[in-house]
């Protein structure tokens, strides 16, 4: 299968799914609501024309695929699948590190500590961290201990930049606790 | 003499000390174990917005609590009481909404199953100044000539800036055998640059119109209010035009159901004082009206009736 027609199929797909499932799911109002007294577009329309634009583009590029768009390869699915986990693990430790370090070390727990120093970088450095280096590494298609140093200070320079001027924003996942 | 002169005062200060530190005892000493979340439903640099600042900023040189201060926007508040009713109930968030979310703004946001008994009231910290208000140069002296004007032929824009009002704006219209053409924006400041752009031609304002008003460029036509408005009591009230509904409100900060009831006194406690001294007060006075402290049962009964009133008012437009 061609690389055009996978990438068509793929999106008919997905506007499938936004169509019946997202757009029902995440918006209140239908596509077309009676409001006091009179039809009214409702929330919904907007978003369901826009999946319809993209199945058709999708299934015109599924039914026409131009003939030089290469294949998928075993290759780009390894390289899919390893971002994926890299970005899925680097979110669980930006999630999960502090509180578990502030639960096996402090008695009150996370969430009274999710302002103070410091704490409240701990999710971001850990799960910053790993998030860039592991990226070098892997566009780099190697391993250097420098990508740990690199994604250290970038990780450290991000969260510098926004916690300290300014006093009500919190890092992730601080706000969220 | 002098000696005895000295234990007394000693003996007055020891007591006024102890009397310090049960008055300060009186729900438990209850503190927070950490920072304190305050969800704030409105557009960041708004009125309601600012209030809510102030007040945390209060309560922070008050109490030394930490408050951090956190938008939740949309759905006229409800997006910001979803949020808060998963939160922990310990007294570590809590939210500025307005009544209105948990009334009209509830009902009509059937999807998120949001109810009067999943919070805690703590204080209503100012009322509505709701005005239907218009520039001065459109030459009205109240709504009444505004509904003449559309008798006799002209089309009016009226802003509104929530579900709520647009259903008063219509039912108005209504009830009088005209129809306005309704325009909902977002916030309060949008309809007051709409009005003074002349982009709508009369609109819903909450309290901050008081600016305008005084220096002339606009006028309040009538109160939205089930009461004159403090600024022109000489409006007329929707009701004298028969409409049986009207935009009564309160900002309000409210907390996950269960918080416990030392939490609760002293959280509202410390609202209160915060919502009446320093810049949270003028700030309140100069927009709102002044700082209006509605509390305990009052509170949860309040919240409770404009829940079970809602639906009226929702049926009525429909």
């Amino acid at each position: 299968m061609t690389g055009d027609r996978l990438l068509g199929l793929f999106f008919v797909f997905f506007a499938l799914a936004t169509i019946f499932a997202w757009i029902p799911l995440d918006v209140d109002s239908g596509v077309v609501e009676n409001v006091r007294r009179r039809l009214v577009i409702g929330d919904s329309l907007g978003p369901i024309i826009a999946g319809v634009v993209l199945a058709v583009g999708g299934l015109l590029t599924a039914l026409n695929p131009k003939s030089d768009s290469g294949s998928l390869q075993r290759s780009n699915l390894a390289w899919i699948a390893c971002l994926l986990i890299v970005i899925s693990i680097s979110l669980v430790l930006i999630r999960y590190s502090g509180p578990t370090i502030a639960g096996l070390l402090t008695e009150s727990g996370y969430r009274p500590l999710r302002d103070t120093f410091p704490w409240k970088y701990i999710g971001h450095l850990v799960g910053g961290t790993l998030l860039v280096s592991a990226l070098i590494g892997l566009t780099a298609q190697r391993y250097h201990w420098s990508h740990w140093v690199v994604g250290f200070f970038a990780a450290l320079t991000i969260a510098l930049v926004f916690d300290i001027p300014f006093e009500d924003l919190q890092l992730p996942p601080n706000g969220d606790l | 003499m002098t000696t005895l002169f000295r234990i007394l005062a000693a003996g007055a200060l020891l007591s006024m000390s102890m009397a310090s530190a049960s008055l300060a005892d009186g729900h438990g000493g209850w503190e927070p174990n950490g920072p304190i979340k305050l969800i704030i439903a409105f557009r960041a640099g708004g009125g309601a917005d600012t209030s809510g600042r102030l007040i945390a900023e209060g309560i922070q040189d008050a109490k030394g609590w930490e408050i951090i201060p956190e938008q939740i926007t949309g759905k006229g508040g409800v997006n910001a009481l979803v949020a808060l009713r998963d939160m922990p109930n310990d007294g570590s968030a809590i939210a500025l909404v307005v009544t209105e979310s948990l009334g009209y703004n509830a009902v009509s946001a059937r999807d998120a199953g949001i109810e009067p008994s999943q919070y805690v009231g703590l204080t209503t910290t100012a009322g509505f100044q709701m005005g239907i208000v218009a520039k001065t140069e459109m030459g009205w002296n109240d709504i009444g000539d505004a509904i003449n004007a559309v008798k006799a032929g002209e089309e009016l824009r009226f802003g509104a800036m929530s579900p709520k009002l647009a259903d008063l704006a219509f039912l108005l219209g209504d009830a009088n055998g005209i129809e306005f053409n309704i325009i909902e924006v977002t916030g309060g400041r949008a309809v007051m640059d709409g009005v003074v752009a002349g982009d709508m031609d009369l609109g819903f304002m909450a309290g901050i119109q008081a600016g305008g008003v005084a220096s002339g460029e606009l006028v309040n036509l009538a109160s939205a209010l089930s009461v004159p408005l403090k600024q022109s009591p000489e409006a007329p009230t929707m009701a004298d035009y028969g409409l049986e509904f009207n935009a009564d409100g309160y900002f309000v900060i409210v907390a996950p159901a269960g918080l416990p009831d030392d939490a609760r006194m002293a959280l509202t406690e410390a609202i209160v004082e915060a919502s009446n001294s320093g810049k949270a007060a003028e700030m309140i006075s100069a927009a709102f009206g002044g700082t209006v402290n509605i509390t305990g049962e009052k509170l949860d009964a309040l919240l409770q009736n404009d829940f079970d009133a809602a639906g009226a008012l929702i049926e009525a437009a429909q």
